[in-house]
């Protein structure tokens, strides 16, 4: 091979980035070809129910959510933790010390408890479904709040899967996600307001958005996520107001930034104004190779989470959305982050490594110098593990069907 | 070849120009035995080539999150195509390839994410982490501005180490075009990263 074609392969080599393999490969192609499968059948399912209409002269087909699925997935036993102090330069090694989590027994029992997990400080809500064996099937599925006792304070009944919670503008909220969606004309995502006396009422996401974060419930509106904006749901009724066009991007996360609801945009922060329906900014630079996956007020800054393929970032945001990459927090490399929280005057990343979620703790420093990581948390022995933060050391997992609490720092 | 945090694995940092030939003696996109994509064989694929074939396509795409996305996608595809009885023989090639072409798909419709960020301002690089090195760096650079047919035979043949015959099969195009391609390729590395081309004038 002459010495060109030689040095043209040997830098190639250099340049190349490798993934970290774990076995959420195969997990990974399972459900994509569990997807494809469903795709297909709802395009027959859809095939033949314009043929029906055609012939009975009927226009669509009636349906609720409640057509009933069964959810089939890894259980988990006991919650495993590790927790590591400062930051490994991997996650991919068992690292870091053993750390006991208390399971949280419901009472009275609620069934398979599974996330999102909206952690305060007086309670927790989970969603939970009817087991099915070591797994669980819905509809119905349940939201709970329960105490740090695990006493069930209120429950109440849905149908769909429970995709994410929010709490605010005088009301409880719910994103649920359909068991079956028959057609593209079908509605698969809908918003549920929940009332101070518990009543439910669901509104359709339109079809065709795609949600891609969490819902939030702040700021004149109740906010939904999706490819290419951000939804508005009315806070006193729940019904859908509009959309405020956002440039696309494939995680979006809504977050309260000090006065203003804000969004994502996947190079920067963008202010959301209800009364005009408009986003406003970022103003100045964004991320070349990277997302900004999700962000959150500190004590003393914004900070933007950013994903790159080389791994997580914190990255200062600046007022105007934009990021500000002279402040910038490296995580651990092989740690798929997506959430950023800031709870009890810590910042709290959310994310996996590899089949095990994984939450990184970060103290800022005083003066907007920036933020150290104190904690890596390591938990989960299933792939349907959910975290939330309850106070400045204190986690909730919801984990195999199971609930657990964990004291991440004296 | 690095991993995602910089360090070079045993077989690819620091190896000299003869510890480069034995290693592309294995090829990146390696040939298997060929038969049912069963579990077995999937387990194989992950346990022994699925990294260095994210990594291909990704040097194609220019995000790993997207060539891994896509290459799980094309997994699974080679499952279905396998239980529907159509055999895949190298199951490496085909799955590189399909994942290229979704790949591409899925940078098409971030084209307009892009431009709307174009229109927001100017980009700033990645941020600093144990990432690549500035030669690396180059080197990406000078691949991502040759045109995607041009980077895709470059990639197959000097990182997956396909032969001409065989890229301008898993192509769809002539071994002339591969041969055309991968010589304005390398006239255009290198300029671009300052080498001579020892090929030049002949």
């Amino acid at each position: 091979m002459p010495a060109l074609d030689d040095r043209i392969a040997r830098l190639l080599d250099g340049a190349a980035v490798e993934p970290t393999i774990t076995t959420d490969v195969l997990a990974a192609i399972a459900t994509k070809q569990r997807r494809r499968v469903t795709r297909r059948r709802a395009l027959t399912v859809s095939a033949v129910a314009c043929g029906l209409a055609l012939v009975v002269g009927a226009v669509g087909l009636a349906r609720t959510d409640d057509d009933p699925v069964a959810i089939a997935h890894q259980r988990g036993g006991d919650l495993a933790v590790r927790v590591v102090d400062g930051m490994p330069t991997s996650l991919a090694v068992p690292v870091g010390d053993p750390v006991s989590a208390r399971r949280v027994t419901l009472d009275p029992d609620g069934g398979y408890v599974r996330g999102p997990v909206l952690a305060s400080g007086e309670f927790v809500a989970v969603a939970t479904y009817d087991r099915d064996g070591d797994t669980f099937r819905f509809p119905p599925s349940r939201v709970v709040r329960v105490d740090r006792n695990g006493r069930v304070l209120d429950e109440v009944d849905l149908q769909g899967e429970v995709r994410s919670l929010a709490d605010g503008e005088g009301a409880r909220w719910v994103l649920t996600r359909d068991a079956v969606v028959v057609g593209p004309a079908d509605p698969e995502f809908r918003v549920k307001r929940i009332g101070p006396d518990g009543s439910v009422t669901s509104n359709p996401v339109p079809p065709g958005e795609q949600p891609n974060g969490d819902i939030l419930a702040a700021g004149g509106g109740v906010w939904v996520p999706v490819t290419d904006g951000g939804l508005r749901f009315d806070p006193a009724s729940g019904s859908y107001a509009g959309k405020i066009a956002l440039p696309p991007a494939a995680h979006r996360q809504v977050a309260v930034l000090g006065k203003s609801v804000s969004a994502t945009t996947g190079g920067g922060v963008a202010r959301l104004d209800p009364t005009r329906m408009v986003a406003i900014g970022p103003d100045g630079a964004t991320i070349a190779d990277g997302e900004v996956v999700d962000a959150a007020l500190g004590t003393e800054r914004v900070w933007g989470l950013v994903q790159t393929g080389r791994g997580p970032a914190l990255v200062a945001v600046d007022p105007s959305g934009a990021l500000d990459p002279s402040l910038t927090v490296a995580l651990p490399h092989d740690f798929v982050a997506d959430r950023l929280l800031s709870v009890g005057g810590r910042l709290w990343v959310l994310g996996r490594a590899g089949d095990r979620a994984t939450v990184v703790m970060l103290r800022e420093l005083a003066a907007g110098r920036g933020a150290v990581v104190e904690r890596v948390v390591v938990a989960g022995a299933g792939r349907d593990t959910a975290v939330g933060v309850t106070d400045h050391r204190t986690l909730v997992v919801a984990d195999g069907g199971a609930l657990f609490s964990l004291t991440v720092d004296d | 070849m690095r991993r995602p945090d910089g360090r070079p694995t045993e077989e690819g940092g620091g190896a000299t120009v003869s510890q480069h030939r034995r290693a592309a003696a294995t090829p990146a996109v390696p040939r298997d035995e060929g038969g049912p994509v069963g579990d077995a064989r999937l387990r194989d694929f992950v346990a022994g080539e699925y990294a260095r074939v994210v990594a291909t396509v990704e040097l194609v795409c220019g995000s790993l999150p997207t060539a891994e996305d896509a290459v799980q996608e094309a997994m699974a595809r080679a499952v279905e195509r396998s239980r529907k009885g159509e055999p895949i023989d190298k199951l490496a090639a085909w799955v590189t390839t399909v994942a290229m072409n979704l790949a591409r798909s899925q940078v098409r419709r971030w084209g307009a994410e892009r431009r709307a960020r174009a229109r927001l301002g100017p980009s700033l690089p990645a941020p600093d982490g144990p990432g690549l090195s500035a030669e690396a760096v180059a080197v990406r650079e000078a691949l991502a501005a040759l045109p995607r047919r041009q980077r895709q035979v470059t990639v197959l043949r000097y990182y997956g180490g396909l032969d001409v015959a065989e890229i301008a099969e898993h192509l769809g195009i002539s071994e002339g075009n591969v041969k055309a391609m991968l010589f304005r390729a390398r006239q255009a590395l290198a300029s671009a990263l300052g080498e001579e081309d020892d090929r030049a004038g002949a």
